[in-house]
């Protein structure tokens, strides 16, 4: 679709609220798909991004606490050690990636697919350094997800990775969705799965990572179930894979 | 190869010149000391936001850590013709704290505000460029302020407490199309101010 004419596009008024994270997140992902195609509302987020960057500056200042500085800042360096121990192949910086929208919001890794070379080597360090019982990054913990349903291959894996109280799944060898799905991540605390908005799939080689949005704090498990593209508000299908966090 | 040790942990004086937009090539490349500066410069104002959206000192603590270790993690997303480094660091923060406010809601544990003013310390103004910014947050404080009512009301309800279209139309016994329409119109208002009073460069 193309509109280049004002007040042509039938999504017109949409740009604003999704700039201003008022879509669901069904409806900010049809937007993303839209954007591409239509410019009149490339024009309007372009026109209305900076209206909506300023809004973050105006809240009152607050001092960040400095235990959570050290606390960030250890992490930080513990992970470079690790880059930097895999030497210059973990230092390339990541490929340039397909068009996000001008918000931030683009930035999260919702087909993280595409996750960095560096954080993927970091990954596997992370893992590497696991089972070999190192504590060089004693704040990560890898987790085995257990793998649900019949037939996925024998070699296939699904690991959760915890720093802190964030979360980020790896895939190995793991089945594509079927034709027409995506896989979407849940979060389970007490009973009822949660949806998130990550969606994401696997490369021709069954490899992938997906980011669990935000805090784990109060979730027990993680799961991914395949559903239809874009993502569902309850899931269609049983969960392919579980991960306790509690593990 | 960018990496440093712990031996030169913010006194990089070769660091310390550059601009956040070239910190930000040199942290993607994986360089913790280019992470501790943009940190430094960028904290108080990720966490402010934070704590705003948030209301209290231990959800924001999350977000922002959260926040600051995707952009260590996914520095290398950063583009510089789509904005400046801080507003993007504020995108992530905003994006991840409006996703546990949700969540929290979900969860049914969304807290109320349940610290006081005395929790609000004032994070010292560092630097001239700070000083500036303060100046220039209190001009586009002024700006939204003057907004008409209606058009503020649906921005800040979405932007500072994540409720979607929808959910607003609902609180506010109005159409979803009004409530885009009063946040489209409100947000040009606000960029068209912000260009004439020179605040939009």
């Amino acid at each position: 679709m193309s509109a280049v004419e004002p007040h042509e596009c039938e999504l017109r008024d949409a740009a604003s609220a999704f700039l201003l994270g008022a879509l669901s997140g069904y409806e900010a992902y049809s937007f993303e798909r839209h954007l591409p195609g239509c410019a009149q509302c490339q024009h309007d987020v372009h026109e209305l991004s900076s209206a909506v960057d300023v809004l973050g500056t105006t809240v009152p200042a607050v001092a960040a606490p400095p235990e959570l500085g050290e606390r960030i800042r250890g992490i930080v360096r513990a992970e470079a050690e690790l880059l930097h121990a895999a030497g210059p192949e973990a230092d390339r910086p990541a490929p340039a990636r397909e068009q996000r929208r001008a918000r931030a919001r683009w930035a999260r890794p919702r087909f993280a697919v595409a996750a960095t070379l560096a954080f993927g080597v970091l990954c596997g360090l992370v893992i590497g350094s696991s089972l070999l019982g190192s504590t060089t990054s004693p704040s990560t913990r890898a987790i085995s997800a257990d793998i649900l349903q019949p037939g996925v291959a024998q070699d296939a894996s699904a690991i959760l990775h915890i720093t802190g109280s964030t979360g980020t799944l790896s895939f190995s060898h793991f089945p594509s969705p079927p034709p027409g799905r995506v896989y979407e991540v849940w979060l389970e605390g007490n009973g009822r799965p949660e949806p998130t908005d990550e969606l994401f799939s696997v490369n021709s080689s069954g490899s992938g990572t997906a980011a669990v949005p935000g805090s784990l704090r109060g979730v027990r498990e993680i799961l991914v179930t395949a559903e239809p593209l874009g993502g569902s508000p309850v899931p269609t299908r049983s969960p392919i894979i579980s991960a306790s966090t509690q593990a | 190869m960018t990496h440093r040790g712990r031996s030169a942990p913010l006194g990089d004086h070769r660091l310390r010149g550059l601009a956040d937009e070239e910190l930000m090539l040199e942290l993607a490349r994986g360089d913790a000391d280019a992470f501790d500066l943009i940190y430094e410069r960028h904290s108080d104002a990720a966490f402010s936001l934070a704590y705003r959206i948030c209301g209290t000192r231990v959800a924001a603590e999350e977000v922002a850590q959260d926040a600051f270790l995707a952009l260590w993690r996914n520095g290398s997303r950063y583009e510089m013709s789509r904005g400046s480094v801080r507003n993007w660091i504020l995108g992530i923060v905003h994006n991840r704290a409006i996703d546990a406010l949700r969540r929290a809601v979900r969860h049914e544990t969304r807290r109320a505000g349940d610290e006081g003013l005395a929790e609000r310390l004032m994070a010292p103004d560092r630097t001239d460029l700070e000083v500036s910014r303060r100046e220039e947050a209190g001009a586009v404080r002024g700006l939204l302020a003057d907004l008409p009512s209606d058009q503020r009301r649906v921005i800040e309800l979405a932007y500072f407490a994540g409720f979607t279209h929808t959910q607003i139309a609902d609180m506010l016994s109005i159409p979803v199309g009004t409530v885009k329409g009063r946040m489209r119109l409100g947000l040009e208002k606000l960029r068209s101010r912000m260009e004439i009073s020179g605040v939009l460069t």
